[in-house]
């Protein structure tokens, strides 16, 4: 018994079970149970809060199996707050040790020991030349995150790159960064997420930061929510949108081609960033942007989130999403999420359809690089 | 009763053991619809199965059959009346991935499918080529076919191109036994021996389960207009629904709204004039016809004192129009956690008596009713609002099921329009059917189904 708090009972007392949520759940849609969308897990949580459940491993599946994309909130008629409760419940399984998962777990202690939530230590003068160029301090601070740092060190290269002949001043964390903790909030470890929070800021006043400037989305949300009146907080999407209206980005090479954008729950859904990166996508030349059929509000989730213990789920996840940019008539999909960006890499091929950064695409347009 | 290991490895080696789960966190989920059904009613599944063929379900069935074990069918458990609920154990058949669309045949207009696709999937497919299907119903966003043939569903068009079963052509079906049979007619009219498909469609699942369904479709209208009036009585808002049912107008919507309802709209956040009742009337067709009936349905409203007539032509004021209408279950979630839906319909001359005898319930109970629906079809919701954490509350509420479903009967009406009798309404079946009719029914039911293991408690008392 016990498992909501207050708050969150009312939260749970308010949805009708009418069922709409089935149509629009992108881990439902890809398993096809009950139990394994948005209505189904408000049933199993009812169930557990009036004891007529036992937290086995069934139910532990189903409940760490949402990626807490939120568009079960956007369609929501009875204004449910569904990822306040599954937080809430993820908060009260650690609490009771019954949580998170293995896998999960094994996540956490990578971020608490490495600093990185797939379990390298990065120096970040290691991953690209240029980085040795950049100074050792400044009021801006590029902050790459964990994907980006450790998997793929040429975008992390092709970002300071376009920053540079931007001539915007800005410096990363050159020892390194510690993963920002929105991973261990998302599973419910709130004093972990914390402690890895703290962390990550400890280097940035030394940096000289003010403003943040975040590739990743994760970040950009921990970030933005937490550090409020300490630092401004943006997206690269959003500088890099600034950059090219102020004419020091120049778009001058054209690509001819149709081009969806994927909308990151945590840019979108989350902190309502729909537009910046779509106005980036569309001062490109040659490029015609097209909206996939979910996109903006309802977008799909790629399955980020339960990568390492559903990592089958997270496939058809992928897969659905570059399928329906095909549908659109996408020769690319662009991303403002390395999370999404990986997961949407391996299907890709299969379909004959690239994924790359937004920063890629301006990139190449930029003259920096010469083949997206 | 828990499912010998015998009988769970049957059930995988017919749909695979990825598609049978025995899980208590899959089973406690398929034990719910969208109802309201108190705890104690309820019953777990003893098992879900997923099914992807025809030869599969019938393989089910067949099983079950022998060794008499209880079968659910079920579509998106979207149904307000417990009618995908088990209520002593048994296997649940969840057809949601069988949701293909198998063939569209546009020269002899159908379409077939099968039983789970999703009614907004489908309309978005035939729109494609031209197309539509009518008869959805208003949580066509989630809800299957196979559920709408199983319930005879009908939505806001209905009042213009009639229920479920009036499109349905053709049926396969796996009876009871697990034989499979064809009901039904690939041609527009059939005078062929009984007419199985009309006894199929609405028979909640209790005489077999739908695998593949042929619907008749219909070419997309040129253009849809929607008008929308309020009034100062309820009387005058009735009095437009049955000139406009009665006049040249063929609407393809007549929606009204009470008091209660506009008002929880309204808290809702949704603007809406505060009055008495609000009536929706959509046309569709060519546009010079809908022009030609515009006028029509504005005379008929200026007649009965309407007042504040919003017109819209475009998608998006026609959306704003429905928007009120379309917030009125979530917009009652926000008075009272629980909701009650009733699903009464009355001869439309009738409708002006329903309102007024449920104003009176309601007054008399002290419970909070809001009244809405399909009025050009005489067919009212009346949601009775309450606490279920207050007893007294929930003894008034079902007090006021009660004695609205005895007021509609009196009005020479039916105790559900659109929804299915389920488990809800299946104490009241006798309110409205007679004994021998109800014997003549269940006649039809042991003919099928002998061991009774087709969806039992639902209908029946």
């Amino acid at each position: 018994m016990g498992i909501l708090k207050n708050k969150l009972i009312e939260e749970l007392i308010r949805c009708t079970h009418c069922g709409t949520c089935r149509s629009y759940c992108p881990v439902f849609e890809a398993v096809k149970r009950e139990s394994w969308g948005t209505r189904g897990r408000i049933f199993i949580i009812e169930a557990l809060q009036e004891g007529r459940i036992d937290v086995d491993s069934g139910v532990l599946e189903r409940l760490y199996s949402c990626t807490l994309c939120k568009v079960c909130e956007e369609i929501c008629e009875s204004l449910v707050k569904f990822s306040d409760i599954m937080t809430g419940v993820r908060e009260t399984l650690a609490e009771k040790s019954l949580g998170p998962l293995k896998e999960y777990r094994e996540m956490a202690a990578n971020i608490l020991k490495t600093g990185n939530v797939l379990g390298s230590k990065v120096r970040l003068a290691d991953i690209s030349p240029s980085v040795n160029r950049l100074p050792d301090k400044s009021e801006n601070l590029l902050y790459l995150g964990c994907v980006v740092s450790s998997s793929y060190s040429e975008k992390a290269d092709i970002i300071i790159r376009l920053l540079q002949r931007a001539g915007y001043s800005f410096t990363v964390l050159k020892g390194g960064e510690n993963c920002c903790g929105a991973f261990l909030e998302l599973v419910g470890l709130k004093d972990e997420s914390r402690e890895a929070l703290n962390r990550a800021v400890s280097g940035f006043s030394e940096a000289g930061a003010e403003n943040i400037v975040t590739v990743c989305p994760f970040c950009y949300g921990t970030f933005h929510d937490n550090l409020k009146g300490k630092f401004t907080v943006r997206h690269s999407s959003e500088i890099i949108g600034e950059l090219i209206e102020q004419e020091k980005i120049r778009l001058e090479r054209r690509l001819e081609a149709t081009v969806a954008y994927f909308d990151p729950c945590h840019l979108g859904r989350w902190h309502g960033l729909y537009d910046p990166p779509r106005k980036v996508i569309e001062s490109v030349p040659g490029v015609k942007l097209v909206e996939m059929e979910r996109s903006r509000e309802t977008s799909r989730c790629c399955g980020g989130p339960i990568r390492a213990a559903f990592p089958r789920v997270r496939a058809k996840m992928s897969s659905r999403i570059v399928e329906e940019a095909k549908e659109a008539g996408a020769a690319y999909i662009v991303t403002a999420c390395p999370t999404c960006y990986h997961n949407l890499k391996i299907p890709s091929f299969r379909h004959k359809i690239k994924v790359v950064f937004i920063e890629e695409l301006v990139a190449y347009s930029a003259g920096i690089v010469d083949k997206i | 009763m828990m499912l010998p290991q015998e009988v769970i490895r049957k059930l995988e080696e017919i749909v695979g053991p990825e598609n049978v789960s025995v899980e208590p966190a899959e089973l406690i989920c398929y034990a719910r619809d969208f109802s309201f059904i108190d705890v104690k009613t309820r019953s777990l599944p003893d098992a879900v199965v997923w099914p992807t063929s025809t030869e599969q379900v019938a393989g089910i069935v067949k099983l079950a059959n022998e060794l008499k074990i209880p079968v659910i069918p079920r579509g998106a458990g979207t149904g307000e009346c417990g009618g995908a609920m088990p209520v002593k154990g048994g296997i649940v058949v969840d057809l949601f991935k069988m949701s293909r669309v198998i063939e569209l045949n546009k020269v002899d207009m159908w379409v077939l499918v099968e039983p789970g696709i999703v009614g907004d999937e489908l309309n978005k497919f035939l729109s494609k080529h031209g197309f539509f299907y009518p008869p959805v119903p208003a949580s066509s966003e989630m809800a299957t076919i196979g559920g709408n043939v199983a319930t005879n569903a009908a939505g806001y068009r209905t009042v213009k191109y009639g229920s479920t079963s009036r499109w349905v052509m053709a049926l396969e079906v796996v009876l009871p036994s697990g034989e499979v049979i064809w009901t039904g007619s690939k041609t527009r009219k059939t005078s062929s021996g009984y007419d199985l498909t009309r006894l199929f469609v609405g028979s909640e699942g209790t005489l077999g389960i739908f695998t593949k369904i042929m619907l008749r479709i219909h070419p997309l209208p040129e253009c849809r207009t929607v008008l929308t009036a309020h009034y100062d009585s309820i009387d005058d808002a009735c009095k437009t629904v049955i000139d406009i049912m009665s006049g040249r107008i063929f609407p393809s919507a007549v929606e009204i709204m009470d008091r209660m309802s506009i008002q929880a709209v309204i808290n809702y956040g949704v603007e809406l004039p505060r009055a008495e009742a609000i009536v929706i009337v959509e046309l569709d067709g060519d546009r010079d016809d809908v022009e030609r009936r515009m006028k029509a349905v504005k005379e008929v409203l200026e007649r009965n004192r309407a007042l504040g007539v919003s017109a819209g032509v475009t998608e998006e004021e026609q959306n704003r129009l429905w928007r009120g209408r379309k917030s009125i279950t979530p917009a009652l979630a926000s008075i009272k956690p629980n909701v009650i839906d009733e699903d009464v319909c009355v001869p439309v001359s009738r409708l002006l008596e329903l309102f007024k005898g449920i104003e009176e319930i309601s007054r008399n109970l002290g419970v909070d009713i809001a009244t809405y629906g399909h009025a050009g079809d005489g067919n009212l919701h009346p949601d009775i609002l309450f606490d279920k954490r207050n007893p007294e509350e929930v003894e008034k509420a079902v007090e006021a099921v009660k004695m609205i479903r005895g007021l509609t009967i009196k009005l020479g009406g039916t105790i559900t329009g659109e929804h299915g009798i389920g488990l809800r309404r299946a104490p009241s079946l006798s309110m409205e059917h007679s004994a021998e009719a109800i014997e003549a029914m269940k006649a039809l039911k042991m003919a099928l189904d002998p061991n009774n293991i087709m969806n039992p408690g639902k209908i029946f008392p």
